[in-house]
């Protein structure tokens, strides 16, 4: 089974030394939709901050299968 | 005394005194014994069980289904638990029941089962505090699901399973053995599988806990219950009279 590594900058880099098994390069991205959510979702519950935050999701073999970009600011900033 | 070694009833004494002949009562309920391997059906979804199972070694989860392969775990099951006490009185499953772990389960006829509350009703409002308790559980993960961020979630499901496991001599020095894999833990806290390992990678990275394979220790409880806002109130751990 594939192993996908789902790599995070919001500041600092947090990169992912430990993967995640699934099935399919399709199955990454929704896994990588999903999850975003749910990262966004912890992140508000912190209180609000502005950030630029990203994902980058790569296989095994280092090529990139999509990435994630959000950013959230104060008007005017 | 008789049956110390019976993790149903370590977990029953925990919570309230039982005298030697109900000690022997629940004894007798270890006398059909069956050895399941892991990642089996226990219970079936919409079976009409005619016997409870009460799991002696082992973990079990309760198990519901959505569609392409998506499930929620609604529970875990420990050695002492009966996982389908329920069925005695609901007659159809709602969900399913299956092993996480290789399993050694007591099968216990509902005849057995109704005759002993008729002759104990003490030892029946024993079994109804088991449910009740299940059911105390099942708001805490409803309230973790909902409202807890992840990695409170996850302090708040370890900071459980130590104090459960302990209270059936399954813990020692904050070390316990937890045979889940990664999907199965996201299923249990209802997260993507991303996300459930990277909050494991945080809890290790805040030096909060060590899990090495199957075996999680808790270095700082104090931290990870603050982390979680663990109150063991909702696990009744008290002796008293019931």
């Amino acid at each position: 089974v594939p192993l996908y590594f789902f790599h995070i900058h919001d500041g600092s880099y947090r990169s992912d030394n430990v993967g995640t098994t699934l099935a399919t390069d399709h199955e990454a991205r929704t896994e990588a939709l999903i999850a975003a959510g749910e990262i966004l979702r912890d992140l508000g519950r912190a209180g609000w901050h502005g950030i630029d935050w990203s994902m980058n999701v790569v296989d095994e073999g280092g090529t990139r299968i999509c990435e994630l970009k959000f950013s959230a600011h104060c008007s005017g900033e | 005394m008789i049956g110390d070694n019976n993790p149903l009833i370590r977990a029953l004494a925990r919570r309230d005194s039982l005298s030697s002949d109900e000690r022997a009562l629940i004894e007798k309920w270890r006398s059909r014994i069956r050895e399941v391997p892991e990642d089996t059906e226990l219970v079936a979804e919409g079976s009409h069980p005619t016997e409870s199972c009460l799991i002696l070694e082992g973990f079990a989860a309760r198990c519901q289904y959505l569609d392409k392969g998506k499930r929620q775990l609604t529970a875990i099951h420990i050695a002492g638990d009966f996982v389908d006490l329920h069925s005695l009185l609901l007659k159809v499953m709602d969900h399913s029941v299956i092993t996480l772990s290789r399993c050694r389960v007591a099968l216990v006829p509902h005849g057995v089962l109704r005759a002993t509350v008729s002759e104990s009703p003490h030892l029946g409002r024993l079994l109804w505090l088991s449910t009740v308790i299940d059911g105390a559980i099942q708001r805490a993960w409803i309230t973790c699901m909902g409202r807890r961020s992840a990695h409170a979630h996850l302090a708040h499901l370890i900071c459980e399973l130590y104090l459960r496991l302990e209270t059936v001599g399954l813990a020692k020095e904050y070390t316990f053995e937890f045979p889940a894999t990664q999907t199965e833990i996201a299923d249990m806290v209802g997260l993507s599988a991303v996300h459930a390992n990277r909050m494991v990678q945080e809890l290790r990275a805040r030096h909060l806990i060590t899990w090495r394979g199957t075996t999680i220790t808790i270095r700082q409880y104090a931290k990870l219950a603050e982390l979680a806002q663990f109150d063991p109130t909702y696990l009744n751990l008290v002796n008293e009279p019931r």
